[in-house]
This record gives structure tokens, sequence and C-alpha cells, in this order.
């Protein structure tokens, strides 16, 4: 049996550990490419947190016997074909305010690692309520990191979030830019890690102590 | 013949500098960052690209052709893809493992990476938008995978000073990567324009 089949599913694994975009890079593309808006990011989470879990649960009905091979192939046309009604609710909640440059951005939502990937190494591993809670942490850990990029971005290229206005006394245009996503996400993940591995070393002495308090014992 | 090839060339050099999957429209990161930790796979997982990409966008150029006047084409675009890029994974797949055995048991660890990649999907996807001629469908297929060869060579060629002990722990690795397929990206950009 794998170790990812026994014990409990932490949230935080998910959300912080193994974060798809500022951990491990897995599924940063659609960010720093789409999530120029605080609205594009939010537009690019609903997306990505309905085609991931409605595609998930219906490639887990899937008998392990079939071959990977074509497995595989059955995830990603399942993902193609959950997108096109979620899009249909993307059109009918956000309507016209949708900006073209994100369209290839969610499409290649169908591709995420989680659906391709971590399927089957990890959530077809655990039962299904655990599946489902290990890959709720997952899509938080995404969403976050998607909204927090959106937010800066409009807040430095407009000094505005939403319709409140952030009085900052500079202005970086460029911020929609592929290359401004590359480095902000660079950065984010960089302080990102800084804080997890401090928050890490904190808890490490505290459960020595404790150990050591019980050996005493 | 020769508008012929020079449409492919000018689709070609699209794919491979202007409109780079990796550096000007961030797709297949995943994939590059993969290949960088694998390095075994690098050549395999690249030469996999390449062929998707140009055999998946011949394809597409014929149904872009004669289905685009049906009125769900648009909307059923994503599952069209996806399916052809799939035929394309499964015969290539069952006729490497049919003549090829040894070479098969080499790639079926990675191979689907290489094949269901924001890349390629994209590639399709930015190539409809654009349309064109058959030649430039092929050239911008082609040199979408070229295209990222060359994105994997450079971040192969910086992988180990990226993950030295001059970098800051907490940025060493992805970060640093990020920032430096940034970096990159900042300079051709500023090149084109």
């Amino acid at each position: 049996m794998s170790k990812h089949s026994s014990g409990s599913v932490r949230l935080s694994d998910g959300f912080f550990k193994q974060n798809l975009v500022l951990m491990s890079g897995l599924f940063a593309g659609p960010v720093i490419g789409g999530a120029t808006s605080f609205e594009g990011s939010l537009v690019l989470c609903l997306v990505f947190t309905v085609v991931s879990f409605v595609s998930v649960g219906l490639c887990r009905l899937l008998s392990k016997k079939i071959a990977f091979a074509i497995r595989v192939v059955i995830y990603a046309l399942i993902a193609s074909l959950v997108y096109i009604p979620v899009m249909l609710l993307a059109g009918f909640l956000f309507g016209e305010s949708l900006p073209e440059s994100m369209a290839l951005y969610l499409l290649i939502v169908i591709t995420n690692p989680l659906i391709l990937s971590k399927t089957e190494s990890r959530f077809f591993l655990r039962p299904v309520h655990m599946m489902f809670k290990d890959l709720l942490g997952f899509v938080l850990g995404f969403d976050f990191s998607c909204i927090l990029v959106g937010a800066i971005r409009d807040i430095l290229a407009d000094n505005i979030i939403g319709n409140l206005i952030i009085p900052i006394p500079f202005q970086i245009p460029s911020m929609d830019r592929v290359y401004s996503g590359f480095i902000l996400v660079g950065v984010l993940a960089g302080l990102f890690r800084f804080i997890y591995n401090k928050q890490r070393k904190r808890k490490r002495p505290k459960r020595s102590s404790v150990q050591a308090s019980a050996n005493r014992k | 013949m020769e508008t012929v090839f020079s449409r492919f060339l000018a689709a070609a050099l699209l794919g491979i500098f202007i409109e780079n999957a990796a550096f000007e429209r961030a797709l297949g990161i995943n994939v590059l960052l993969y290949a960088a930790r694998k390095k075994e796979n690098l050549i395999g997982i690249f030469v996999g690209v390449i062929y998707v990409t140009t055999i998946s966008s011949a394809l597409t150029c014929i149904t872009d052709r004669y289905l685009s006047d049906w009125e769900y084409y648009k909307m059923l675009l994503p599952f069209i893809y996806i399916f052809i890029i799939s035929a394309v994974y499964l015969i290539t797949l069952v006729a490497v493992w049919r003549f090829f055995p040894g070479f098969y048991r080499k790639v079926k660890k990675y191979v689907h990476i290489a094949v269901f990649n924001c890349a390629v999907l994209g590639a399709l996807f930015i190539q409809s938008r654009i349309g064109g001629t058959f030649a430039s469908y092929i050239g911008y297929g082609l040199g979408t995978g070229l295209g990222f060869l060359l994105a994997g060579y450079l971040l192969h060629a910086a992988e180990e000073r990226l993950n030295s002990d001059s970098v800051p722990a907490s940025f060493r690795g992805m970060p640093i990567t990020m920032i430096y397929i940034g970096v990159i990206s900042l300079a051709l950009s500023a090149f084109w324009s």
C-alpha cells in the first residue's frame, strides 16, 4: 500500500507544502499569463475549481483495469467536456467583461496537473472523502495564489482593486505583461517558501522539546 | 511553391521567437520544470512536444477548414482539439510499442507529460485564432515545438547556477527559475517590440 493511502489528509498539504503555483510551479502558467487583473483571477479560479472537482470526481468512476495510456486520454476528454458548461456558466456570470486574452488561459485548465497526473499518483490512492479533502487543499492553494497575483497586479498597474482605490504614488502599467507575471510569481514563491520554512522550523523545536520531556518521564 | 515555403518559414519563426510558447505565453512551464529536474528525459520530452504540435496542427487545419461553419464548432473546440491530440498520442504509442518495444519501455513513463500539456493545446488554439494555410499551420506547430526546445535549452544551461548556494535558500529552484524566465521574456519582448 502506498504511503498516500493511509493516515489522515491535511488541507495544508495542497495549500502550502505542494501549492501548485508558489511551491511546485506545476500550474503557474495560467496565473502568470491569465491572472492579469483581480476580475480575471476570479474567473480563472471559478473555471479551475469547477473543472478540477467535477473532472476528478468523474475520472474516479473509471475502472483501474483500463491501461494507463488510455485512462489519461479519457481523463483529458472528460475535462474537455466538463469545460464546456463551465465556460457557459462563466459567460453567464461575468458576461462581456471577460477579456479575449483570457480565453487561452481558461482553455488550458483542461490540462491541469490535478486531473492528468495527481489523480494517478495521489488522489485515487485514497478513499473518496479523503480524496476530495485533499483535492480541496490543492484547489484552495491555487485559488489563493491566483487571486493574490491578480490583486497585486491590479494594485500596481492601476492602483485599484475591484472598486476600491488604493492610494499608491506610482503605477507600473506593464504589470499585465507575461514577463511581469513571471517575475512577480518568482518573488512571491520565494517569500512564500521563506515564510513556510520559518513556520516549519518554529514547530520543530516545540515537537522535540515535547518528545524530550516525554522521554524524561 | 515559393509562397508555400515562405508561409511555412514565417509561421515557424513566429512560433519560435515572437510567439514563443514559454517566454511570451507562459505555456508548458510545468513541462519545462519537469524536464529541467529529470535531465535524462530532456530530449525525449522535447521531441515528443515537437512531434505532437506539428502533427496535431496539420490535423486541426483540416477541422478548422471544414467544420468552422458548424454552429457548435467554437463551443466544442476544446473537445475536438483534445480528441485530435489523443488520436495522435494513441496511434503513435501503439506504433512505437509494436515496432520499437525497447524505446516504448523507456518513454512510457513520461510520454503523456509531453503530449497532454498547455504548450500543445495552447499552440493549436493560438494557430486557430491566427488562421492561415496548411503550410502555416504546420510551420506554426513545428515552430512552437522548436521554440519550446529553445526555452528548455536555455533553462537547462542555467540550471546549475540557479540551484547554486549563491542563491538564497528560499529562492533556490523554482522561484529563481521563474525570475530567470521573466528576465529572458522581458528581453525578448523588448527586442521584438
